[in-house]
């Protein structure tokens, strides 16, 4: 150690530093008070025997200067002393002095005190040390944590939360808290939501929002519906996810032409489906467990289908809410909620509304700040927009000359779902990606007649009836579990023309067949929502044969077609 | 008698190895010059200077082992501080007289000249 003494007696200056010496310390001499201080600051040592009388300044003032300035290291300082007097000892540990040595000077006892303050000191600069370490570890831990908080928002955070028919409140801590929201466009322009709380906090329950979010812009770009997209997360989420870990979802789907919404609840808390002409309520409760609990095997979803019109409107919201306590600890509650919800269901933003309430009651804008809240309104039905998802990249031509057919038996007719496969395939002739939403609504339409009126022999005008729109979802769900026989086949041929090209739908099924010319008078919605009206308007031409169990449409496009 | 307390002064052979010499060289310089500045304080009835001295030459004198010189130091110095000054002339002869002593048997027995 580097160690100054400051001793006006130049025999004691001597004999204490050649006792130091010998230990191998390295030793600094000061004559003086004034001395003393100057050398401490020059030559930085790692003790300091001081003697208590010096005759400009004393050793008390030496101390008290040098232990001044609290933000230097600490130097441990030992008072030479010959004074035995209790109060004057003392007065050495209160002026900053940290032990006293009495003279004459004894070796051993010298020896014995540098190497313990020698340990303390050493102890005190490992604690600096790792100060400075964790200080190092942990603005590089918050610096990652930006960079993690914005890629989270580039993957997560695409799509179409700007929409005007969404309000929405997101905790900015999200990423750290679990909370994702995610909106997207089908290609047949529904309007698709997701509200998901991951269990767990931090950087977990984050990267579980990775594959998730892939996969709900992924495969609602494509086509696929709620129920194939939320096997998928559930299959990826239960094999990725630890125990103990799972995520918590409202998703629902809205038709805008159909005016329906389709809605699952796993393990969320209710979401509510507000009319606001008659101020109904309809509670959505949770009836699945959350995803990346059950394996894919044991894995059902059956969503519920509401009518969604312009008088109407969604809530979803995380456990957030119902769990802010106040400085009570009493909760918020589900009670306090839907009072609330009666109360401000006609305001233009719900959620702010919400948001306040909880801020109010909890006296507490930090807890406010952490809620997830999303309310949905009646969507603009546009099939003209084209989500082109700019990472998909095609050969130019692809499938131009090509064909497919597939035919859906009995028991695959109702557990696979063969539109987006479809789709993807024509889609591979890069050509047709401006023509998207038009295909996917044609292939859409047939395969939902051939299924629900040919095969299943469903009647679409139970729909009207206010009961009749559950009835006829749930006939639907019965039916095709139920199915052993029949069949939909599915063809497409499509071919080139000098100026674009032609596909020929075919589709054929197992069913009773209908009246086509009778069904294609009427031009409302009754029959199968948008029904043969839309499809002549966007087919060339559409044909029926075998008493309407084949339907063969005509697809013209052309190459300048950019502003469909 | 004796003036040096010979386990003190193993103890500095110790310590000081080949130095001892310079040691109790620099310890007589030391002493001569404080008695002349001693005598010149109590001849100008400085109190104060006085006390100090006599201290410092205590503390010294202690730490090489001359201790009957030391106690006489010791002495002085308290009468300086209780401010006994018609004491401390008498007490100067003492201590002067010490100190020849001491000198002595530091040089026959350390210094061997």
């Amino acid at each position: 150690m580097k160690i100054l003494i400051a001793d006006d007696n130049r025999i004691e200056r001597l004999i204490l530093s050649r006792v130091l010496e010998k230990e191998g310390h390295e030793v600094i001499q000061a004559e003086t008070g004034t001395q003393a201080i100057e050398f401490f600051f020059k030559h930085n040592p790692s003790l300091v025997f001081l003697d208590v009388l010096m005759p400009d300044l004393d050793g008390y003032e030496v101390a008290q200067a040098i232990t001044k300035d609290e933000s230097q290291r600490w130097v441990p300082i030992i008072f030479l002393t010959s004074l035995t007097d209790a109060h004057d000892l003392a007065k050495c540990i209160d002026c900053g002095g940290d032990d006293f040595v009495s003279k004459p000077i004894n070796q051993i006892i010298i020896k014995a005190k540098v190497n313990a303050f020698s340990r303390i000191s050493n102890l005190y600069e490992t604690i600096e040390n790792q100060k400075t370490e964790i200080q190092y570890h942990n603005d590089h831990l918050i610096q990652e944590q930006e960079a993690a908080k914005k890629i989270f928002n580039n993957i997560a955070h695409r799509g179409c939360l700007a929409a005007d028919n969404i309000n929405y409140h997101l905790s900015p801590m999200s990423i750290f808290n679990g909370d994702l929201l995610l909106a997207a466009e089908t290609p047949m322009g529904s309007m698709r939501l997701m509200l998901a709380d991951f269990t767990g906090h931090g950087l977990p329950a984050a990267i579980g929002a990775m594959p998730t979010s892939e996969i709900f812009y992924g495969m609602s770009n494509k086509g696929y519906a709620i129920t194939d997209v939320m096997a998928e997360m559930n299959a990826r989420l239960h094999s990725v996810l630890p125990r103990g870990v799972f995520c918590c979802v409202i998703v629902a789907d809205i038709d805008a032409i159909d005016e329906r919404i389709t809605i699952w609840n796993a393990g969320s808390p209710s979401a509510y489906l507000i009319d606001l002409d008659s101020e109904e309520i309809e509670e959505v409760h949770s009836r699945h467990l959350p995803l990346g609990i059950q394996s894919p095997q044991r894995f059902k979803i059956e969503p519920q289908v509401f009518r969604f019109s312009k008088r109407h409107k969604l809530l979803a919201v995380t456990d957030g809410i119902v769990e802010s306590e106040n400085e009570k600890h009493e909760m918020y509650g589900e009670a306090r909620m839907l009072e609330k919800v009666k109360l401000f269901m006609h305001r233009d933003n719900m959620c702010d509304a919400l948001v306040d309430d909880v801020v109010d009651y909890t006296n507490d804008a930090e807890q406010g700040d952490d809620l997830s809240l999303l309310e949905v309104t009646f969507p603009h039905h546009h099939l003209k927009h084209i989500n082109v998802d700019e990472f998909e990249s095609h050969a130019q031509t692809g499938t131009l000359d090509s064909s497919l057919s597939l035919c859906l038996r009995g028991k695959s007719l109702g557990k696979f779902d063969p539109i987006p496969m479809l789709l993807q395939t024509l889609l591979e002739c890069r050509e047709l990606v401006p023509h998207r939403s038009r295909i996917f609504t044609i292939l859409s339409e047939l395969y939902n007649n051939a299924v629900e009126h040919g095969v299943l022999g469903l009647n679409s005008a139970i729909k009207n009836g206010s009961e009749g729109f559950t009835q006829y979802y749930q006939q639907r769900s019965d039916g095709l579990a139920a199915l052993t026989e029949g069949f939909v086949k599915v063809e497409f041929d499509h071919r080139p023309m000098p100026d674009g090209g032609e596909i020929v739908f075919n589709f054929t099924d197992s069913g009773k067949g209908f009246n086509f010319k009778q069904m294609s008078k009427k031009s409302d919605k009754k029959f199968s929502g948008r029904g043969l009206p839309l499809l002549l308007n966007l087919c060339q031409s559409i044909e029926h044969f075998d008493e309407g169990r084949h339907i063969r449409a005509i697809y013209r496009w052309n190459v300048n077609d950019n502003d469909i | 008698m004796n003036y040096l307390e010979s386990t003190l002064v193993n103890e500095l052979r110790e310590i000081m190895e080949d130095d001892i010499n310079f040691l109790f060289s620099a310890y007589i310089e030391d002493c001569t010059a404080q008695l002349l500045e001693l005598a010149t304080s109590i001849e100008q009835q400085d109190g104060d200077k006085v006390r100090r001295i006599a201290h410092s030459l205590k503390g010294s004198s202690r730490n090489v082992g001359a201790s009957v010189f030391s106690d006489h130091c010791e002495k002085l110095e308290r009468n300086a501080r209780e401010g006994m000054t018609d004491t401390w002339i008498s007490l100067l002869k003492e201590i002067e007289n010490c100190f020849i002593e001491t000198k002595n048997q530091i040089q026959k027995e350390i210094l061997l000249t």
